[in-house]
């Protein structure tokens, strides 16, 4: 598909009728034309270097009007995974990071949560060329950012802003997953679907609500991870959710891991207490997207107007030539 | 006696003149150049009085948050590139940053993605806080690295409303943070659509559902009416109206208590009108800044080259009565000099 970045220029093409109408080569006087003799070599050489001309000035304008090529989106299969970054942005998630601390030159401090989730995802996203990555806040209720998209630049500045400012209300993880199934729904599977929450936990999901969860997982075919960011004095998530806890557990962390664990869909859960755990997150996500996903890449329009510019340069050093053949006089 | 052999001389000088142009359009690199381009964070207000339907969109009434969006779209295709865009969205008494900015050119499929998204769904509460929203962005906008404009989009409805005398002062440095309060909404107040958590409209927000009087003259009334409390502030200078007329369900925007807030922070204040008026705001001088942008100037060698062709095909007017009698000499058109080696 072809465009014009100003089709307003070309408004001008009738400019390039101008040669053919009406010759504006310079005349030369003679007594008596009669004298002359017809030359048919000439009068074919004004044809062409009319049209020459007519061409010339068509061109550049043509030219001028930006002409740009608009490239059908191309459906191509690559490595890569659809993943909907779910980031807590509840007040919990202000404070400290139970993790390694900092080190600085008067000693350990603890960042909180929300900032270490920030750097841990900065360099997720980093580390993920190829994926389609989208992203949804959320707290007492979900906030759609950015949509699936494979431009890193915007991921980044999602990723950025989620560490800005305050947590801001309660934590409501269900709302959260549905919004980011949300993305999933009503387009073809193409590849590796994941969702990557990033959370503290401390959030139930009402039975209603899990069961919607479930039930979209399931069909979308999504694979859910937890990059988990351990409280200030929280146990932490079970080794083995099977064992060693009752249902009466009251950490709440733990009845969300049994919840996920019991979804009947791919989990995993990270405890970022280390850069080992984020890279075995990485490198599951590497795992899971060498499966082909299949992508359409939108091309950006290219901008064409050097082509017109060529022909009509052509055209103007032909018309220069045929310029300097003409003769001024006949002696 | 005319001189044709000028004219000739011409042409063939307009003509490689032409050459010269188009061959600078064909071969010269990309320039760079120095231009003003536009580093913006926009801070959009969801709150419910901006379901308020007070614009219209061809000829539909829309509402003030959808007549927002569609204007920052619009503004998005005439910031230059190279500028840069991010989002934020105020509700409750702060706002919030969803994408710190990012260029426009490259990311504009995103940007007007992420601006469509905007929803009064994604309000985490229902207050309506402006001058500690407008406060907050601020801070918000100092804290960014590359310390972007701020453009922010409101309509000046405080809910609940606030005391005049007790009003938040702006304790920042005043002028530190360049940008625009954008005043949204029509001066006629009216009533504010009821929106649910499901983005459905339920009527219509009613007097006794809002909080019709602020927090301290709520809990400051005497015994007896028109009974004063002993204050302990000197008043500030106010453009609020007094919050005690029971017509806090109705919303219009509050364009002297913008313009007041706007001069206390520094920042400065328009009113959007048509779709064109925010363009025109944020890319207007007062928020530019210079950058080194590659810039496609082919069309000014390509003009140049475009205006000697067709100079040099204007056809020659001969004046032939000055000359006398021109049917005694024909005129000769277009002989090649090489035409005569044939002869």
């Amino acid at each position: 598909m072809f465009g014009f970045a100003h089709p307003w220029v070309l408004a001008a093409l009738p400019l390039s009728l101008l040669p053919l109408w009406r010759s504006a080569a310079a005349t030369s006087w003679y007594s008596w034309v009669g004298i002359l003799p017809r030359d048919s070599l000439s009068d074919g050489l004004a044809s062409i270097l009319r049209v020459l001309n007519a061409v010339a000035v068509g061109a550049t304008i043509i030219a001028l009007a930006a002409p740009f090529r608009t490239h059908a989106p191309l459906e191509r299969v690559g490595q890569g995974a659809e993943i909907v970054v779910l980031l807590d942005r509840s007040r919990s998630m202000d404070q400290a990071y139970a993790g390694s601390p900092t080190s600085t030159w008067w000693g350990p401090s603890r960042d909180t949560k929300a900032k270490v989730a920030q750097r841990l995802l900065a360099q997720f996203a980093a580390n993920r060329g190829h994926d389609r990555i989208g992203m949804v806040l959320f707290s007492t209720l979900p906030i759609r950012v950015v949509d699936l998209t494979p431009r890193p630049e915007v991921v980044q500045a999602a990723i950025r802003a989620g560490g800005l400012g305050h947590g801001l209300a309660e934590t409501d993880a269900g709302s959260g997953l549905l919004a980011a199934l949300s993305y999933f729904e009503n387009r073809p599977y193409t590849g590796a679907r994941i969702i990557l929450l990033v959370s503290d936990g401390g959030s139930d999901i009402d039975f209603e609500t899990g069961r919607r969860v479930q039930d979209l997982m399931k069909r979308e075919r999504v694979a859910l991870y937890w990059l988990y960011l351990r409280s200030y004095g929280s146990p932490g998530l079970l080794r083995d959710p099977g064992i060693g806890s009752t249902p009466t557990d009251s950490v709440p962390e733990h009845a969300l891991q049994r919840y996920f664990e019991g979804m009947g869909t791919p989990f995993r859960a990270y405890e970022a207490e280390n850069p080992e755990a984020l890279k075995r997150a990485i490198d599951d996500v590497n795992r899971l997207a060498n499966l082909p996903i299949r992508y359409i890449e939108v091309i950006p329009r290219s901008d064409r107007s050097s082509t017109p510019y060529v022909l009509a340069l052509l055209c103007s050093l032909a018309l220069l030539v045929g310029k300097y053949l003409e003769s001024e006089r006949w002696a | 006696m005319p001189r044709p052999a000028s004219r000739l001389t011409l042409q063939r000088l307009l003509l490689a003149l032409a050459c010269l142009a188009l061959s600078m359009a064909v071969f010269a690199p990309p320039i760079k150049l120095d231009r003003s381009v536009f580093d913006l964070l926009v801070a959009v207000d969801i709150t419910q009085s901006m379901n308020v339907r007070d614009y219209r969109l061809a000829g539909e009434p829309v509402t003030r948050l959808a007549f927002v969006k569609h204007a920052l779209r619009e503004a998005l295709f005439e910031l230059p590139c190279g500028s840069k865009l991010g989002l934020a969205i105020f509700t409750e008494y702060r706002t919030l940053v969803l994408l710190t900015p990012v260029e426009v050119c490259r990311n504009q499929a995103e940007l007007a993605d992420a601006v469509q998204g905007l929803s009064g769904q994604m309000a985490w509460a229902g207050d309506s806080e402006i001058a500690k929203g407008l406060f907050s962005a601020v801070q918000g906008v100092r804290d960014l690295s590359d310390r972007p404009a701020l453009v922010f989009i409101t309509d000046g409805h405080e809910a609940p409303p606030v005391n005049a005398r007790y009003r938040l002062i702006f304790e920042g440095q005043r002028g530190e943070v360049r940008g625009v309060i954008m005043g949204t909404g029509g001066l006629m107040p009216q009533p504010i659509p009821k929106v649910g958590p499901d983005g459905k409209e339920h009527g219509f927000w009613r007097a006794d559902e809002v909080i019709q009087t602020d927090l301290y003259t709520r809990g400051r009334g005497g015994s007896v009416a028109n009974e004063q409390m002993v204050e302990t502030r000197p008043a500030l200078p106010s453009q609020l109206a007094p919050p005690t007329q029971k017509r806090e369900h109705f919303s219009a925007l509050h364009e002297d208590y913008l313009r007041q807030l706007a001069s206390e922070t520094g920042l400065s204040y328009r009113r959007l009108t048509d779709v064109a008026s925010l363009a025109d705001a944020l890319s207007g001088a007062p928020l530019a800044r210079r950058a080194t942008v590659q810039t496609d100037l082919r069309w000014v060698a390509g003009s140049l080259g475009l205006l000697a062709l067709v100079t040099g095909n204007i056809p020659a007017r001969q004046n032939r009565q000055r000359h006398g009698n021109p049917q005694g000499r024909t005129r000769m058109r277009r002989r090649w000099s090489f035409a005569s080696w044939h002869q």
